[in-house]
Parts: structure tokens; sequence; C-alpha cells
């Protein structure tokens, strides 16, 4: 059942749709603005890519929630506290893969490179827990509707990476262990872009 | 499934974020149990006929053949 906070407007809620717009299109331009300070390398250019990068995130949750609001209504409880964690799990993520992660290979001690290497999985386990809270807290039709985006996504997945898999096996493509980063991303992009397309549907449009 | 939940909302003159609320569902749910999109689950018709008093049959009616 849908825990729901009541009807308390945030600020955002109360701007024009012209400037929530403006708001979430200026988050993705920080985030690619982020982005690209922190692949030009240097310890400078990494902070303030991560920093441009963090402030970004809530910019395209909030932002991204509170232009659909006049159809969807206000944020959910359940919805705020997701759109929160994301805020925090995701500069976490941004701070272990692009100013520590780097550092692993150079370390000696064998036990303290996995874990350096291993440690931007602890933000992304963090946000599935999130995730599988927001969906187990939604309601009836809100979760067979992520029940479905999630069934498209894993198929899609599934049916990618054994082809990936075939073709590496038979030397047709020649990659390493790292494209297994790409897993989970491609299931987030799949799931979210069904997930819209399913709430489109229901809403007939 | 054809329903007048619509109809009746309208005559208790609330919004859908108003009966969302009273439903304890999203809005979403409830444009699409209204728009046809959507078929409740037996406890949700449930509470949707106790919160306008009258019986399930009366809100929802099977598509004719």
């Amino acid at each position: 059942m849908e825990k729901r906070g009541g009807y308390r407007l945030t600020s955002l809620e109360n701007w024009s749709r012209r400037q929530r717009l403006l708001f979430a299109a200026l988050g993705y331009l920080v985030l690619a603005a982020g982005a690209g300070w922190a692949l030009q390398g240097g310890l400078l250019n990494s902070i303030a890519g991560v920093i441009a990068m963090s402030l970004a995130i809530p910019m395209i949750g909030y932002g991204s929630r509170a232009v659909c609001a006049h159809r969807d209504g206000p944020m959910t409880r359940a919805e705020r506290r997701f759109t929160r964690e994301f805020s925090l799990a995701m500069p976490v993520y941004f701070v272990l893969v692009i100013l520590l992660w780097g550092h692993a290979r150079s370390l000696q001690l064998g036990w303290l490179r996995a874990l350096v290497a291993v440690s931007p999985a602890l933000p992304v386990a963090w946000l599935v827990w999130a995730m599988t809270r927001l969906v187990l807290q939604s309601d009836e039709m809100m979760q067979r509707l992520h029940l479905q985006a999630l069934a498209v996504s894993a198929g899609v997945v599934s049916v990618l990476s054994m082809a990936l898999g075939f073709l590496v096996a038979a030397r047709v493509l020649h990659l390493d262990g790292s494209i297994l980063l790409w897993v989970f991303p491609v299931l987030a992009w799949v799931y979210g872009f069904v997930t819209m397309w399913l709430k489109r549907r229901m809403r007939g449009g | 499934m054809r329903n007048r939940l619509r109809e009746l909302r309208a005559e208790s003159g609330w919004s859908q974020g108003d009966l969302a609320e009273r439903l304890d569902v999203s809005r979403q749910t409830v444009n699409a149990i209204e728009t046809g999109k959507y078929d409740p689950s037996l406890p949700l018709a449930f509470r949707i006929a106790r919160l306008f008093g009258q019986p399930i049959e009366d809100i929802f009616h099977p598509d004719e053949e």
C-alpha cells in the first residue's frame, strides 16, 4: 500500500512548469559539465567534477518529478525518501569511482586493493535497496507496473549479455571483464524507459 | 470492466488527488481505474465501495460480451 505523506507541496512543485523544466534541464547540463571535468583528469578537475555531478543529481531527481507533478500529484513519502537516498548514494558513488577507485591498481596489499576496487558497489547496493523499498511501498497498480518494467529490463539485459558472451567465447569480439560494469546501468535505463512508457499507456497517452 | 468511479468522485466534489489520499493509493492509480486502464484488486474495490457507501456491483460492471 502506498505510504503517503499527505499533500505537502514543496516549493519546487509550486514553480511554473517552465521553471521546473528549466531546473531539471539545468541538472542534466551540470551533470554533463561535471562528467566532462572529471574525464579531463587531475585532482582539481576530478573534485570539481564530483561536486558538479553531486549537485546535479538532486536537481534531476527532484526537478524531473516536479515536472510530472501536475499529472502524477505531489511526491509521496516513499518517493521523497527514495529521491533523498538517491541524492546521497550517487555522490558517494562519484567520490569512490572518481577519486578512489583509480588508485586500486597501485596498492600493494591485496585485501586493501580488493576493498578499494569493490568499494563503488556499496552505494550501488544502497541504491538497489532504496529502489526495492520504493517498489514495496508503492500501491498495487504501481507494483504491477514496476514488475512489468523489471521483467522487460531483465529480459533485454539477459539477451544482450548472452549474445555478447557467445560472441566473446567464439572470439568474434574481444572484451574484458569490465563490460560487466554496464549490466546495472543498462538494466536501470531500460527499466526507467519501460516504466515511463507504461505510465504513459496507463494515462491513455 | 466499466465503473462509475469518476461520476461518484464528481458527485462528492473530490479531485483525483483527494480520492487517492482517501484510498491510500497514487493519483495515477485513480486515473487508471477511472479510464478503465486498470481493474482494482478485490480489497481496493471493497475500499472504494465502502468509501462511497455502495455495493461493489453498483460501482463496477463487467464489460458487455
